[in-house]
């Protein structure tokens, strides 16, 4: 199986403690992946690896693909300030300042690929409107959109459910499964783990070292998450309760 | 001749100003204009103990280094996490204001370099000195050197419009398309820099703050496009400058107050009646949805009870006779209640209509 992202000894740190400690993994081509791991674990750090926005101490990220920007993030939806006075069609089309030149100006062909993302999202209707003006999940669709028109064939997001209703969260997950199923991956960081084995077939489970990676029923295990988290899951604390009752019988 | 180079100096430096204010309000470092207009002091006076030339362009250069400094001890000072950023400004700039004082005390004491001048700034004075270049004149020497700004801003403006959009939006999007972010911000920085040292002389650093600040953020209120802000900060602030100079004529004043007092003034009107954002269309939207939401209570309990008499309805929502008799009245005449006898009322047929399907 070829692989979409590949890191190997990778350590990164932001002066103190290593957010990241000596990950070696391999996210293969054309999955649904899921990053998962408590706050603090290196989730959004190691997607900041992968698009090489932030040194490395050590090791190497190898990412697939001949495209110029073969990666396309979707950030939180925090890390941006809404009130900038832009609408909804020039943010999705700052995804296109990829692969303009310096001082070349988004045209007609980038604001036909903006639009074409907005309908994609169904976010059309917004296009004038002021990004302040939107809800939290309008505001994620919007993002999405954004990475869209990059054209990048790897879709890297930071927590897309993050603030946003379940109605949302059911269109965007089906988005992103189109997307998939039209040739990309798929990574994302995810907090909700009742939902990690409908969503995902690949998942990476960091705190961060790498606890395991792997297709999501070998690895998405108790003892697992346990071992991520720190604390045991519900159905582990009572398969544990059961099993110490059996003892004292 | 004397008053036209007035309000041209007026209305150029206030326009680089607005627009430098721009770049930084919509990063939401509105106050570094404070900063960068008393960061520059120490520059300034340094480089004319050396050159003792007052009209040496070392002297802008040093100054917009002292700038420069200023912001990159700032973002340090941010970056130990020890101390807020608007706490790390204020003492950064203060203290090399301080400094700047300190110097202009000790050492220039019988020089023209007054503390009034620094803070107030002399735009009366600055049509007097000219541009002189082998006998030819080009204009008073402030308004060449903000021209010079202006075109330059402007330039840069348009040509790394998008690189600086990006730049001021998204730093980590940039950074991904190899946009280069730090660059820009280092040019950008560098520009608001100049202008601040270019219009000390003129403006003086209170007038400095009040074309950055209040222009853009007035602008702000009108628009929701970075292109059309710019614009629109530009226009107040030429209309602040000819308002300013005009009124500074009628009551013999230096221009430089009642500059910053209209470039207040119209903040203060746009505060109040701007058309989307202003307070005024905020209370009455307000109003206007208190009145929708009651309507639909006063509805909702008409249409609950089948009939009911006005003294019950009372009662039940806790509302004066008078605030009750209102919504009813407005209720009756859009037709979704009708009146059976003098004080009971049930819902008309065609609400009934609507509420069944």
């Amino acid at each position: 199986m070829s692989f979409a992202i590949r890191t190997q000894q990778l350590t990164v740190s932001y002066g103190g403690e290593p957010a990241l400690w000596n990950v070696d993994l391999e996210i293969p081509e054309l999955s649904m992946t899921g990053i998962l791991g408590p706050n603090g674990a290196g989730k959004s750090t190691l997607l900041k690896a992968i698009l090489g926005v932030i040194p490395r101490l050590s090791g190497s990220v190898d990412v697939a693909g001949t495209q110029n920007t073969p990666v396309a993030y979707v950030p939180q939806r925090t890390t941006v300030d809404w009130d900038f006075p832009t609408t909804v069609l020039d943010l999705v089309m700052m995804g296109t300042y990829g692969r303009l030149r310096w001082f070349q100006r988004p045209g007609r062909q980038e604001r036909e690929d903006a639009m074409a993302a907005l309908e994609q999202v169904r976010m059309t209707e917004f296009a004038d409107r002021q990004i302040g003006e939107l809800s939290g999940g309008q505001q994620q669709r919007i993002f999405l959109a954004r990475a869209f028109v990059q054209q990048a064939s790897i879709y890297l997001l930071d927590e897309p459910f993050a603030g946003v209703d379940a109605k949302t969260e059911t269109l965007i997950i089906e988005i992103l499964r189109q997307l998939r199923e039209t040739g990309n991956t798929i990574v994302f960081v995810h907090h909700d783990l009742t939902t990690v084995r409908s969503y995902f077939d690949h998942v990476v489970l960091l705190n961060r070292r790498l606890i395991e990676t792997g297709p999501v029923g070998d690895v998405f295990t108790e003892e697992n998450i346990q071992q991520t988290y720190g604390v045991m899951s519900h159905s582990l604390l009572e398969k544990k309760l059961t099993d110490g009752q059996g003892c004292d019988a | 001749m004397y008053d036209t180079w007035t309000l041209l100096i007026a209305t150029v430096t206030s326009v680089v100003c607005a627009i430098c204010g721009c770049l930084l309000l919509v990063n939401r470092r509105a106050m570094v204009s404070e900063g960068l207009s008393h960061a520059v002091l120490p520059g300034l006076v340094i480089a004319f103990i050396f050159v003792r030339d007052i009209t040496s362009p070392w002297l802008i250069v040093s100054a917009a280094v002292s700038g420069m400094v200023m912001v990159w001890l700032t973002q340090a000072l941010q970056k130990t996490g020890l101390v807020e950023p608007d706490a790390g400004l204020g003492i950064v700039f203060a203290g090399m204001f301080s400094v700047g004082i300190l110097l202009v005390s000790l050492e220039l004491e019988n020089v023209h370099f007054h503390a009034d001048c620094i803070i107030d700034g002399d735009m009366t004075m600055a049509p007097l000195n000219m541009l002189e270049i082998g006998g030819r004149s080009f204009g008073p020497k402030a308004l060449v050197v903000m021209s010079l700004m202006l075109v330059l801003t402007l330039s840069f403006v348009a040509i790394c419009w998008k690189e600086l959009k990006l730049m001021l939006f998204d730093p980590l999007l940039a950074d991904q398309f190899r946009l280069r972010p730090g660059l820009i911000q280092f040019v950008t920085l560098t520009l608001i820099s100049l202008t601040t040292v270019s219009a000390f002389n003129v403006a003086g650093s209170i007038l400095i703050v009040a074309l950055m600040v209040a222009p853009p953020a007035a602008a702000l209120l009108l628009t929701n496009r970075l292109g059309l802000l710019l614009v629109v900060s530009s226009i107040i602030a030429v209309f602040s400058s000819f308002c300013g100079t005009w009124l500074a004529q009628q009551i013999d004043v230096a221009p430089n107050g009642p500059m910053a007092a209209f470039a207040g003034f119209v903040f203060l009107a746009v505060l109040l009646f701007a058309p989307r954002r202003g307070l005024l269309a905020g209370m009455i939207e307000s109003r206007r949805q208190q009145g929708q939401i009651r309507d639909q209570l006063v509805l909702e309990c008409i249409t609950g009870a089948g009939e009911v008499s006005e003294p019950d309805l009372a009662t039940m929502l806790r509302w004066t006779a008078s605030d009750l008799n209102r919504v009813l009245q407005r209720l009756a005449q859009g037709g979704s209640i009708r009146q059976e006898s003098d004080s009971t009322w049930t819902v008309s047929e065609r609400s009934r209509n609507e509420s069944g399907h």
